[in-house]
């Protein structure tokens, strides 16, 4: 029995790639929305309706294209070269988001920005077969591109992918989201070999920042009730932001997360200052005129992103990172994206001492999901 | 385009109808002493208006001169109907173009004038392009915008002294920042990127501070800077840049100053030359050493062998933050 939440996810465009017009799962998204759609057969004319937009991210987060995914499924996390990689995987299920954060990504990554939701589900299937096949210890997660659970609204994605790697011993799935659409997964029969995570942040970047999201509380609500559910977690504080007053206001989420969250049930924390490519600076200008976080302490990174300049995010990582060892001394903390200076400053070790970061997550993995 | 010759009294003529005018230059002084010398040799071209007086399409400054001069009646060729008022305009720009090129402002006025005929900017560029004014639509787009801002502003960069880019950077700020911008620019003589540099600083100065931007230059740059009898143009340049760049990036700019008060600590030697990474993001120092013969060789490395033990040293590697 398929369930479905509350809706953020709100649709005024729907267009469906012809050639995946009878699939299930489209059958299935098309009966819920119940709104009239397009069936296409090449996707110029969606383009140009969301390009041609006064703005073409709020017009994407409304336009939803059913369609097949055409590339790899399966794909290697794009990190670069300088800054540590913890050489993640990501099942490719979607792309973009119907919440609204100033500093994402998505905005300026995919051209035009469009909710696309793949429901080629059997090549997703085979994909997965051959990675599980291959008997590699795997941690692979549907959050990049997307959010993990904003699509449980429509099609309860979630629940399927679970039980898929219920049956399995060497790949984890993550589950990333900011929202608190955990209702169909409560139930699902995970054997642990899926993490749910959370992005947390400081209550005012929330409140000033991430649109449409879940409030942390009601976050932390929701990981109780997974953690109740027997399922691994992990939080991701990312990206932080700086400003006045910002340590004490990250301490006081720290505490929180663990008032609700037993620390032995985190299977990784990860932490990431807030880092940008310098063409969404203009966007963030634009789209939220409010916005501050653009104007930090920034200088170019050794990628070509903005970054914190480096004694300043060593200093914060500093205080962040004693908060959370008081609570959890023994969790697995890592930062994404940061080199072995920044990692022996604030981490007081770099990751070639524990076999290196993806070993060191590896490692946590197998202790908290059982697998080998 | 049919036109006849034909005398016409001054008095008919609207000059406050600028519906054709391309030029900025407002002053007809050069004109004068030709005309009196050698009289009107291009007669300007006149439209007939419905209330029997002229639209000027060519020859404002022409008029004007012929006006100062006290002349009562000029030749002028007179357009006949029915020509539409898009070829006037073409004549306008043509007649502007072929004589010299245009400066911004002009372009702008002459494409937001054919704007109003052309939805679409390329046709906009070809029509543009057969008058002589060579505009592609990415142009067209920034001349649209540069037509909007203040008289004060158009005038600057008629005169050069702002440029396009700045103008289109200003072109959004209100106009007591915009003028507080155009001052400093045109007092220092900024180069491009130091005024880009700049208007971007203040900008945000602004919005971190949520003050008016005339009132960060006028109290913080302005009033302690530019009004400085003490300070050459130069040092005012580099003051103005250091309290800028103070108010923007007040912690970057607290750790540099430590670094160079350590470096200072360190008492290196001219020969040698300690570089940081690049703003300190990487983590490769690198050392120059100049010398010529083993002595000087062997005094450097002295002085580096001093540099293992000493604290300062240890905390310029450690990028620490703490106040020195
Ligand atoms: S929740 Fe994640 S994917 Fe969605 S808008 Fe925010 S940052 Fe982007």
């Amino acid at each position: 029995m398929q369930k479905f939440l509350i809706k953020i996810l709100k649709i005024a465009d729907l267009y469906i790639d012809r050639d995946v017009a009878d699939f299930p799962a489209t059958r299935v998204i098309c009966d819920h929305l119940d709104i009239p759609y397009h069936i296409i057969d090449s996707p110029d004319e969606m383009y140009r309706s969301v390009t041609t937009a006064v703005s073409a991210v709020d017009q994407g987060k409304k336009t939803l294209f059913l369609t097949r995914n055409r590339g790899k499924f399966i794909r290697q996390c794009p990190g670069t070269e300088y800054y540590t990689c913890c050489n993640y995987m990501i099942l490719h299920v979607g792309t973009f988001c119907t919440m609204d954060c100033s500093y994402c990504i998505l905005q300026s990554y995919f051209h035009p920005p469009v909710l696309q939701f793949f429901v080629n589900h059997d090549d997703m299937e085979d994909a997965l077969d051959h990675l599980f096949s291959q008997k590699k210890l795997t941690r692979i997660g549907t959050g990049e591109y997307t959010d993990s659970l904003i699509w449980e609204e429509i099609y309860p994605l979630a629940p399927q992918l679970i039980d898929k790697f219920s049956h399995q011993s060497h790949a984890v799935l993550e589950l990333k989201t900011k929202t608190v659409n955990i209702e169909n997964i409560l139930s699902a029969r995970h054997n642990q070999k899926t993490i749910v995570s959370w992005s947390l942040n400081a209550e005012a970047v929330v409140k000033s920042e991430e649109r449409k999201t879940a409030g942390i509380r009601a976050r932390l609500a929701a990981a109780a009730k997974c953690q109740a559910e027997g399922y691994p977690l992990a939080f991701h504080f990312d990206p932080l932001i700086f400003y006045p007053g910002c340590e004490e206001a990250y301490k006081n989420i720290i505490e929180l997360l663990f008032s609700y969250i037993a620390a032995e049930n985190i299977v990784w924390i990860s932490l990431g200052s807030f880092r940008f490519m310098p063409d969404l600076k203009s966007i963030v200008e634009e789209r939220f005129r409010q916005s501050r976080i653009v104007y930090g302490e920034f200088v170019k990174g050794m990628d070509g992103k903005m970054r914190y300049f480096k004694p300043l995010r060593i200093r914060f990582y500093q205080t962040i990172i004693a908060a959370i060892r008081q609570f959890a001394p023994d969790v697995t903390l890592y930062f994404c994206m940061e080199d072995d200076e920044v990692w022996t400053k604030s981490m007081g070790f770099k990751p070639a001492d524990y076999g290196g970061l993806p070993q060191m997550l590896d490692d946590s993995a197998s202790r908290h999901c059982h697998i080998f | 385009m049919k036109t006849v010759f034909d005398s016409v009294d001054l008095r008919y003529i609207d000059l406050s109808d600028t519906t054709f005018k391309i030029t900025t230059d407002v002053s007809a002084d050069n004109l004068i002493d030709s005309i009196r010398n050698v009289g009107l040799i291009s007669p300007p071209t006149l439209a007939r208006k419905s209330d029997g007086g002229y639209t000027v399409v060519c020859g404002f400054r022409r008029i004007a001169a012929c006006e100062f001069l006290g002349w009562r009646q000029i030749d002028a060729r007179i357009l006949q109907a029915p020509e539409n008022e898009i070829n006037r305009l073409l004549l306008a720009i043509a007649d502007n173009t072929h004589t010299r090129p245009l400066n911004v402002i002009e372009q702008a006025a002459a494409v937001s004038k054919l704007a109003a005929y052309f939805a679409d900017d390329i046709a906009l560029s070809r029509e543009a392009g057969k008058a002589g004014l060579s505009v592609n639509p990415g142009l067209i787009r920034k001349l649209k915008k540069i037509d909007t801002v203040p008289a004060a502003l158009k005038e600057k960069i008629a005169a050069d002294i702002i440029s396009l880019t700045i103008g289109l950077e200003l072109s959004r700020l209100e106009s007591a920042a915009v003028m507080a911008f155009v001052q400093i620019i045109e007092e220092l003589k900024l180069t491009l990127s130091h005024q880009k540099e700049m208007i971007q600083r203040v900008k945000e100065i602004s919005r971190i501070k949520e003050m008016p931007i005339a009132g960060i230059i006028d109290e913080v740059v302005a009033g302690k800077i530019i009004n400085d009898p003490e300070l050459d143009r130069n040092q005012k340049i580099k003051k103005m840049r250091q309290v800028i760049k103070q108010m923007r990036y007040p912690e970057i700019v607290r750790f540099e100053k430590n670094y160079s008060d350590r470096l200072q600590h360190l008492q290196l030697p001219e020969s040698v030359h300690l570089v940081p990474p690049a703003d300190f993001e990487g983590n490769k120092y690198s050392m120059q050493l100049n010398f010529q013969d083993l002595a000087q060789f062997k005094t450097i490395v002295k002085t580096l062998d001093l540099l293992q033990d000493h604290p300062d040293f240890a905390k310029i590697l450690d990028k620490n933050f703490e106040d020195s």
